[in-house]
């Protein structure tokens, strides 16, 4: 070590690198994956206190427990992961502090894990027979720091990272996109707190006596602050945020008395003038950095022999989409009740009806983001209903909605990429695989060629105006290779040009072999658009068939302008 | 001695519930976790025992109170939580937690690190009927608390800004389009909760005869496990969570003896959660 560090800075620095692993951890959970966690520390102490059992009693070496610490506390993680599922945004946050509480109590009151009293005795690991000194513990503890910094940059750009990143921006539209949610969360969960575990492990042996205290809820803000206070969902922001207001605590001392004042009064300000932190995407610091160093992805032109989509053209009268007496409930209202539809291959079916009809409800049946009250749904013969949107979204179902919901955050481009993953997304070795590689961005660019959105490719969604972010659904929908594309009032809201040019644009998706079912208001359109058509009224279907026979049955009539006349 | 519990843990339980009242008002119009929601009720506490101390008046100690509090909650919508408002939910939550941090430590430093005796002189003695005792202390609660909660619920149902904060907090952007002056019904929202909890940390002062900094670190997070319990924006059921909280510490703590006590509460919340993930009144 350099001359003139002395032990009270290898100290702090220490100190610092053992909160950037669990910033780094928790950035994982809370950053990349949007999940709220307020008990991370909880899980900091359930490594601390395995590595101190597994040394002192388990007789293990340093380097023996220090996983098996890690793994422990992952797997608690995992309950957590299991429970996150179950638990809206808000729940969630406030269990996230109740399992903390819960687990200091039981480092406290259980003698196991030595009450009040802690653990102690646990000695500074031996390397060759040797103890290392705490300058070389610090070389030990900044080792493992570069590796996970390595480690998290590199799963950022897998399918991995691009999965959480759909699931912090919209779990419903990731899950149309083939994200498995569920299983994006868990890992997350277990990866954000063996990393927590790692920091425990390492802090046992740097402290060299656990105790409950250092593990408790107002371990967890501090954690939680330098994650926000440096830039949530940023490996940067993690590692800047804990390093500062380790450090920044510190200089206070020499203003002692007003410490926590001036820690929170940061915390205030940070977060009311910087909200995305100090190196957040939309600092200023951060927006001066990524125009330095982030390029985004350059445009591909797509070679004339890209392969053709290998659906055979025109209909052969097989159904592709069978809906078999489909019904769904919401407390005592049938929104569907009993509808049947059966859609053959490059057929366009337009489902339409009144408001209230049922028909957005039908649509989420189809793609599973309401289970049936009764009833099955059939692709290719094969049921499907009971599965997990992102299953039959992978299957081959795509989907668009009529309030569009794009990944707000993400560019145009990305907003693709993401349904790009859906064969990787199901397989964990895959998931792995570096996300937009050449033939990946290829295919994206060649999808926004093909819905006019590539001048655009790097806007952030949120920033389209409707009639773009409506093809921007559409591509998102395209992207998973979908046999069938159910469009939730794609012309809805569009001008006049534009409704044109969705209509080609669908027409062109049946001419090379993809199924198409339509909610539509706009009945000439409709007219128009549709091979056959699907009326609902009142969660019913009342007519099927032809546009023109559609048009002349005496019940829709009455459906869309009420019985004419006196009762 | 059960039915003495119970009694000593509804009063408890009823200021828990002024307070908790006060945090779903601030969480249905706002939807932020509103910690500082903890040092609103503790600058209460200091401005009740402040008042008290130079005037000898519980009244002008309530009214000040309920008056600073109130003040300082709707400066604090203002400033920090309208504009951080389209941000994601962790950044005003992050921002009240600071605000907790240094309200708390402002404390400390303008009064003193310790307690401040609360020792106010009440019009009655304590009231007996058959095995239950009434101290004065309850009974102040129970006269001061009742009424606040009556308040509140009439403002909530019968008034037209009640009827603006529930529809706030149903569907933002239509009671908007409907003529809500969203401003105006947030700040009188966040103006009643913190009035309450100005008037909840009054109550507390003189319960326990104590005023220290450290008062809010408690109800902090243990007002968000009452809300939650009730089910996040149910007033109802936050004012009902905080009773059967305060009776069931009263009753476990006095049948078992000493326990991990806020863990309680906690692992009781996780399980319930577990089985009905919108909480015991909440809707889905």
């Amino acid at each position: 070590m350099p001359a003139g560090l002395g032990l009270y800075h290898v100290t702090v620095a220490i100190t610092a690198a053992i909160y950037v692993i669990l910033a780094i951890g928790l950035n994982i959970i809370a950053g990349y994956a949007g999940q709220p966690s307020l008990g991370h520390a909880a899980f900091w102490g359930i490594g601390a206190y395995a590595q101190a059992l597994l040394v002192t009693r388990g007789g293990l070496s340093f380097w023996e427990a220090l996983p098996l610490s890690a793994l422990t506390a992952g797997l608690v993680g995992a309950l957590l992961g299991a429970i996150s599922i179950r638990l809206r945004e808000d729940f969630l946050a406030i269990t996230t502090i109740g399992i903390n509480f819960v687990v200091v109590s039981v480092f406290l009151y259980t003698p196991f894990f030595g009450g009040s009293l802690g653990i102690g005795g646990v000695l500074p690991p031996t390397l060759g027979g040797t103890a290392l000194t705490k300058p070389a513990y610090l070389g030990l503890v900044a080792l493992v720091v570069a590796g996970l910094a390595v480690l998290d940059i590199w799963l950022r750009r897998t399918w991995l990272g691009v999965g959480w990143t759909a699931l912090r921006e919209d779990e419903v539209t990731a899950e149309t996109c083939g994200v498995d949610t569920r299983r994006f969360k868990i890992i997350a969960f277990v990866l954000g707190t063996a990393l927590a575990g790692l920091a425990g492990g390492l802090y046992a042996h740097f402290i060299q006596f656990v105790e409950y205290r250092d593990f408790g809820f107002p371990a967890s803000v501090a954690i939680l602050s330098m994650v926000a206070v440096g830039g949530l969902g940023t490996l940067r922001g993690a590692v800047v945020g804990a390093v500062l207001l380790t450090v920044l605590p510190e200089a206070f001392r020499v203003v002692s008395d007003y410490r926590m004042l001036l820690y929170g009064a940061t915390l205030v300000l940070v977060m009311r003038y910087q909200p995305s932190g100090l190196l957040g995407p939309g600092s200023w610091l951060g927006r001066a950095l990524d125009r330095r160093l982030v390029h985004p992805p350059r445009r591909v032109e797509p070679r004339p022999h890209l392969p053709a989509p290998a659906l055979a053209a025109g209909s052969d009268g097989r159904p592709v989409l069978e809906v078999r007496g489909v019904s769904k409930r919401f407390a005592g209202l049938w929104a569907v009740r009993d509808v049947s539809v059966e859609v053959r291959r490059g057929e366009i079916v337009g489902i339409v009806g009144p408001n209230g009809a049922g028909k957005t409800t039908l649509f989420n049946v189809i793609c599973g983001l309401l289970p049936p009250d009764g009833g099955q749904v059939l692709l290719d013969g094969r049921p499907v209903h009971g599965l997990r949107p992102s299953e039959i979204a992978r299957s081959g179902v795509g989907r668009t909605f009529q309030i569009t919901r794009p990944l707000a955050g993400l560019s145009v481009l990305m907003n693709v990429v993401v349904a790009l993953g859906h064969a990787h997304y199901p397989r964990p070795w895959r998931r792995l695989r570096r996300a937009a590689d050449p033939a990946v961005l290829e295919r994206a660019w060649a999808i926004l060629e093909r819905t006019g959105l590539a001048d655009h490719a790097h806007v952030p969604a949120r920033a389209l105006p409707l009639g773009m972010q409506r093809r921007l659904e559409v591509a998102r929908a395209l992207a998973l290779d979908p046999t069938v594309v159910l469009l939730d009032e794609p012309l809805g809201g569009l001008a006049a040009a534009e409704i044109e040019e969705m209509v080609a644009l669908i027409r062109a998706l049946r001419d090379e072999g993809r199924t198409l079912l339509v909610v539509e208001h706009n009945m000439p359109v409709a007219m128009r658009l549709c091979d056959r058509m699907v009326v609902m009224h009142y969660g019913e279907k009342i007519a099927e068939g032809p546009p023109a026979q559609v048009q002349a049955d005496p019940r829709v009539q009455e459906a869309y302008l009420g019985r004419l006349g006196v009762r | 001695m059960l039915v003495q519990q119970v009694v000593n843990g509804l009063t408890i339980g009823a200021i828990y519930a002024v307070v908790a009242l006060g945090l779903t008002l601030v969480y249905g119009v706002l939807r932020i976790l509103h910690v500082a929601h903890a040092g609103i009720y503790a600058l209460g506490g200091y401005l009740g025992v402040a008042t008290y101390a130079r005037t000898h008046s519980l009244v002008l100690a309530f009214a000040t109170a309920t008056a600073g509090s109130g003040a300082a909650g709707w400066l604090v919508q203002r400033w920090i939580y309208l504009p951080l408002l389209s941000q994601p939910r962790i950044v005003p939550l992050i921002a009240s937690i600071g605000l907790y941090i240094a309200l708390e430590d402002l404390f400390r430093l303008v009064a003193g690190p310790y307690s401040l005796a609360f020792s106010a002189r009440l019009p009655v003695g304590p009231l007996t009927m058959g095995s239950v005792t009434f101290t004065p202390a309850q009974l102040l609660v129970a006269a001061v608390g009742a009424p606040l909660l009556a308040v509140a619920w009439w403002v909530l149902t019968r008034t037209k800004v009640g009827l603006a904060w529930r529809a706030l907090a149903d569907d933002p952007p239509m009671a908007a389009a409907t003529g809500v002056d969203v401003g105006r019904a947030v700040g009188l929202n966040v103006l009643l909760g913190s009035a309450l909890a100005g008037a909840a940390g009054v109550l507390v002062g003189v319960f326990f005869n104590a005023v220290e900094p450290t008062m809010g670190s408690v109800p902090a997070y243990k007002g968000l496990a009452i809300i939650v319990l009730g089910g996040l924006g149910s007033y109802a059921g936050a004012v009902a969570a905080a009773l059967l909280l305060g009776v069931v510490e009263a009753v476990a703590i006095g049948t078992v003896g000493l326990l991990p006590r806020d863990a309680l509460a906690f692992l009781a919340l996780i399980a319930i959660l577990l089985v009905r993930p919108q909480g015991l009144w909440g809707r889905r």
